[in-house]
């Protein structure tokens, strides 16, 4: 089974990770700003974790690349406190890039600089966790509890996320810098996995020099590659598109190093089945199946439903068009819907999804999902999501194919023209991939 | 000549409406969607509006998504000159989608609202979002 990662978003979603949740996924995310700015909070999260979850801190090296406009707070006027916080572990160049209010540029990584910046990138993900334990008060009943094994060992964080920036074009500078980074990153952490992150514009993918890049980073020093589409939303590809993904995974895959996609979907998880290599997949909690490379962080999500057939969160009307498509409308009278859509404990109260509340925004009302809404639509997402990789581990591909096909054709009749024709590009894709990989 | 703006059209309604209904309220959320109107007419039934000023296939799909809650849901355009070639083009998509028209117009200033279609009544409404939605108007 491909290993399923999940990437902390706030605070607030801490009790998704613990619990009865602890067996949905295999590993965690956690933003470098985060860490940075509320260590204490993310420390006491951690310690909670079973410990067989590997956890891994992303760096966010990229956020100090882009216009400084773009990582101020709300007011405009100071850069977001978080990744202040982060820019001062880091250290040069990019403290005084902040400083003078200008982007990172690959010419300010000097031989010299860039040794230093490895380092601290590095140290920064491997002794900050550490380090605000030894602080805490409550580091001897931690350390006790460490012994008997109830708090997560924290000490397992071993892994390093080399620096990286995003590349928008194949003759960006920032390709050969990356290569550096992760090079030099690897000399300094011998003895520790390093990962070597490609983000990469989506526009990128379909461009014939995209071979160029992928032979740089076959040969670099990484032992582990994750990836990031810009804004790469799986259901919105063309086959071409999907086909070129397949492709970018699967020459990172011969190089035999395990490949992470960040931001994927069912699409990806399928992919896992057939690319060896292409070992895990990672997510939001419910908003992060892709995600765009600025705004760094940020967004007010409305809730959705999580519709397995379509392997996709829908809105509240689609969803109602199809309860009412399907004479689902009514569940206390209607077993198919628990038989053919879900029958987690969530869909046992269907309404709870609704329940929102008047917001104004930019002189309209919207109606906002409550906290209970969204907590509802996150337990549906987690076990549907859990479902998924279980699925795609005890089924056979041509039947998982098959069941793509199926969906489209039930439910193509019942919505707006061309709503679900991503479910056939996710399977010509596939089919036109397996012939060429063969 | 005045120059018709949606918002400017949405206010004359709300007034025309506040005449005869009781409750009439303007951006309303509906759903994840923001309704121009709202207002409960005399047979007591629950009946959003659209206003657009031209992309009148944008304001079906907004309508229709309204009726998925409403008990009548309606487009409102301003009045064309060329009325009956534009009824022609624009009658089969809104009979799909079970949605009535109104126009508004401006006559030696009077203002007029005028039902052309009469939408279907939504037998499948979503009563968890009815009641959010009435929740609204009598808040």
């Amino acid at each position: 089974m491909p290993n399923h990662y999940i990437r902390f978003g706030t605070h607030a979603e801490k009790k998704f990770f613990y619990g009865i949740y602890s067996d949905y996924y295999d590993g965690i995310f956690i933003n470098g700003n985060m860490l940075a700015y509320t260590p204490k909070s993310m420390v006491s999260f951690l310690l909670q974790i079973n410990n067989d979850k590997r956890i891994l801190i992303d760096p966010q090296t990229h956020a100090f690349q882009h216009d400084v406009d773009l990582i101020r707070n709300k007011k405009g006027v100071d850069v977001k406190s978080s990744l202040s916080s982060l820019a001062e572990y880091y250290g040069e160049p990019i403290s005084t890039c902040l400083l003078n209010n200008t982007p990172a540029i690959p010419s300010v990584f000097t031989d010299e600089i860039m040794e230093k910046f490895c380092r601290n990138v590095g140290k920064f993900q491997l002794d900050t966790i550490l380090n605000t334990v030894d602080g805490l008060e409550e580091k001897r009943y931690i350390d006790f509890a460490k012994e008997e094994q109830t708090v997560n060992d924290v000490q397992n964080i071993t892994d390093i996320v080399a620096p990286y920036f995003y590349i928008e074009s194949i003759d960006s500078p920032w390709i050969d810098l990356n290569i550096k980074l992760v090079n030099k990153t690897k000399e300094v952490f011998n003895n520790n996995t390093v990962i070597g992150q490609i983000v990469i514009s989506a526009q990128l993918l379909n461009n014939p020099g995209i071979s160029t890049l992928l032979a740089k980073y076959k040969t670099c020093l990484c032992d582990e590659y994750f990836i990031w589409i810009d804004g790469f939303s799986e259901d919105e590809q063309n086959t071409a598109s999907l086909k070129n993904f397949i492709y970018f995974i699967s020459e990172l895959s011969k190089t035999n190093r395990p490949v992470t996609n960040l931001y994927g979907g069912y699409f990806s998880i399928i992919l896992s089945k057939f690319l060896n290599g292409f070992s895990a997949v990672s997510h939001g909690l419910e908003y992060g199946e892709s995600r765009k490379v600025v705004p760094v962080g940020g967004g007010l999500p409305m809730s959705k439903y999580y519709f397995w057939p379509l392997h996709r969160r829908i809105k509240q009307e689609m969803f109602i068009n199809l309860l009412a498509a399907n004479n689902w409308s009514d569940l206390s009278t209607n077993q198919d819907f628990e038989n053919i859509i879900c029958n987690c404990q969530s869909c046992k109260d269907i309404d709870k999804f609704f329940d929102s509340y008047p917001v104004k925004r930019g002189g309209r009302t919207f109606n906002y999902p409550t906290t209970k809404a969204k907590e509802h639509s996150l337990k549906h997402y987690l076990y549907c999501k859990k479902k998924e990789f279980e699925y795609i581990t005890n089924t056979e591909l041509n039947e998982i194919l098959l069941e793509l096909k199926k969906a489209h054709d039930t439910y193509s009749p019942q919505l707006d023209r061309g709503e679900v024709d991503y479910l056939l590009n996710w399977k010509n894709a596939i089919e036109q991939s397996l012939q060429i990989l063969s | 000549m005045l120059i018709m703006t949606e918002i400017y059209i949405q206010q004359k309604i709300v007034n025309i409406l506040k005449n005869t209904c009781l409750i009439v309220m303007d951006e309303v959320p509906v759903l994840t969607r923001c309704a121009d109107i709202v207002y409960r007419n005399d047979q007591n039934e629950l009946i959003s509006i659209e206003v657009k000023l031209a992309d009148w296939k944008k304001a079906i799909k907004q309508a229709k998504d309204h009726s998925l809650v409403v008990d009548r849901a309606y487009i409102c355009l301003p009045e064309p000159k060329q009325k009956d070639v534009f009824l022609k083009k624009i009658k089969k998509y809104l009979g799909d989608a079970s949605i009535g028209l109104l126009f508004y117009s401006e006559i030696n200033g009077e203002e007029c609202l005028k039902q052309i279609i009469e939408a279907d009544k939504n037998q499948r409404c979503w009563r968890a979002s009815r009641v959010i939605l009435e929740k609204y108007l009598y808040a």
